[in-house]
């Protein structure tokens, strides 16, 4: 056979390296959302405690993180068209960032481990850099110039500094390095990891996955672009001004640039909805594409945090556990029952009946999953707002519950076998 | 007698996408095939450049199209130009889809 024309699949990764990933972020996420529970009383500012940044961390580390380098592994030969420099890095960064996760989190939570701190940011650093220098030295032939391209590359390099001074931090309040307050060192660590690097990444890599899952191609595509432009604005100007300036009117200045940025993300995720070809049923994408609606009540508590003291929880919970969880268990819901069945079936077609992708998900199950997760949420943000225990606990147990159904519906894909095997 | 381009496109029935459903003649991925004795030239796209089964699709293609009896050549052209739209697949898929 005589194939004229490129090919994305020609670079695709072990499935193994991404399952490695996968199964991670599946665990601690049912870890992270339990571990709310010890929080009973809900949050209440400041927010800069070790221990909700211990909770923030196995979330955002375990969970968010750990799902996007996984899913970058299997995304960066695919939307970048170039195959990854070395899968064995991705083995070796995937067991030194469990590890550092894990110490990390509990020198975060626990006072009598607070002096592992150096340790856990230190191993997860490293396994960080294995990671941007793996991706750097993938797109060094890179010839796609793409709006995905840009977010990445872009995304990586605000990762570097961000990490960088993530391990000042971790090093800091250990070893007391720097004597002057490091409260902006803590903002400027949040705007190039979460908003520069997660952000980016999901802006980036939706640019992707959402048309090619709903079919749409005719879609105008200036906001995204526009969007490319403010988040930088917001990230960079903001992570640099936020340590050097030290001033709360540029700090929120640039947090309004960011939330602009968002809302125009949010608008291009509207537009190619609405010009998608593919209008039936599909729980995974569904989910992907309402994930977004989680981002205006977050945008909202947003801009309430001047004036609000409690909002910077509301903002973190619906841009944590609305938007991020939410897309995550959308995209899962995509990609593992593709990874499954690429591995276990593709060779087989027209030797056996095989499944299609949407027969390898049980029936129902991930949109009850979904309406609990969501049902959880709109009930734990209730329980902060009010400070009422209860309410609070009794949000974080759907969530925990949808999280459970969430483990169990992956395992099922992931066993999924031919009713004669 | 030789394979006809109306068998090869039969053949290419029995190659479904299977994250859509539908086989890839009726969704419009192939634009145009053509038989000189053995030798058999699909040409064809698919519906998204970033498709992950792109590999997999293509090697399917290629033994639906081998299997012919009177085939002794399969060449595969893949390109982007038209790029593919839901307007390019027939009635039945787009109703499926929910267009109808």
């Amino acid at each position: 056979m005589k194939i004229v024309g490129s090919l994305a699949t020609q670079f695709a990764p072990p499935f193994s390296l991404v399952l490695h990933y996968f199964i991670g972020s599946v665990f601690f996420n049912f870890l992270s959302i339990l571990a709310l529970t010890f929080y009973k009383g809900g949050f209440e500012p400041p927010f800069y405690l070790f221990s909700y940044a211990g909770f923030v961390h196995l979330f955002l580390l375990g969970f968010v993180m750990m799902t996007v380098f996984g899913a970058l592994y299997q995304l960066i030969p695919v939307a970048l068209e170039v195959p990854v420099f070395s899968f064995k890095a991705g083995y070796i960064q995937f067991h030194i960032y469990t590890a550092g996760i894990v110490v990390m989190v509990l020198s975060m939570l626990m006072d009598r481990f607070l002096g592992f701190l150096p340790l856990g940011g230190f191993l997860v650093y490293v396994s960080m850099l294995i990671f941007i220098f793996n991706f750097f030295l993938s797109i060094r032939n890179l010839e796609k110039k793409d709006i995905t391209a840009k977010f990445l590359i872009s995304a990586n390099i605000s990762l570097l500094i961000g990490i960088t001074i993530g391990i000042f931090l971790a090093l800091n309040f250990v070893f007391g390095i720097y004597t002057g307050s490091v409260t902006r060192f803590i903002v400027a660590h949040l705007f190039f990891t979460v908003f520069g690097f997660v952000f980016m990444v999901i802006m980036g890599v939706s640019m992707v996955l959402l048309p090619m899952f709903s079919l749409a191609h005719k879609f105008n595509d200036i906001y995204i672009n526009i969007a490319f432009y403010l988040i930088n604005v917001a990230v960079y100007g903001g992570g640099f001004s936020v340590i050097f300036a030290d001033n709360p009117a540029v700090e929120y200045a640039v947090f309004l640039i960011f939330i602009a940025s968002i809302l125009l993300y949010t608008a291009q995720v509207v537009e190619i909805y609405r010009n998608r070809p593919r209008r039936t049923k599909d729980t995974g994408m569904d989910t992907m594409f309402f994930s977004h609606g989680f981002l205006i009540p977050a945008v909202i508590s947003g801009l309430l945090i001047p004036t609000w003291e409690k909002a910077v929880f509301v903002f973190a919970g619906f841009l944590f556990l609305g938007f991020f969880n939410m897309l995550i268990y959308g995209s899962m819901y995509k990609i593992v029952p593709f990874l499954t069945w690429f591995h276990r079936f593709s060779s087989v077609v027209g030797k056996k009946k095989i499944p299609m992708l949407a027969d390898m998900l049980p029936q129902k199950l991930p949109d009850f999953q979904v309406v609990v997760s969501a049902t959880g949420l709109a009930v734990f943000i209730v329980g902060i707002v009010l400070s009422v225990e209860w309410i609070y606990l009794s949000g974080v147990f759907l969530m925990t519950a949808g999280s459970l159904i969430f483990i169990y519906v992956i395992y099922y894909v992931l066993s999924f076998r031919l009713e004669e095997e | 007698m030789g394979v006809t381009k109306e068998e090869v496109y039969q053949a290419l029935k029995n190659v479904l996408d299977p994250e859509i459903g539908f086989n890839i003649v009726d969704l419009g991925l192939v634009y145009d095939v053509d038989v000189n004795n053995g030798n058999v030239k699909v040409k064809m796209t698919l519906s998204s450049p970033s498709c992950p089964l792109s590999g997999t699709i293509l090697s399917w293609v290629e033994s639906a199209v081998r299997n012919l009896e009177g085939v002794e050549n399969v060449d595969i052209e893949l390109v982007w130009d038209p790029p593919w739209n839901i307007e390019m697949a027939s009635d039945e898929v787009k109703k499926a889809l929910g267009m109808g």
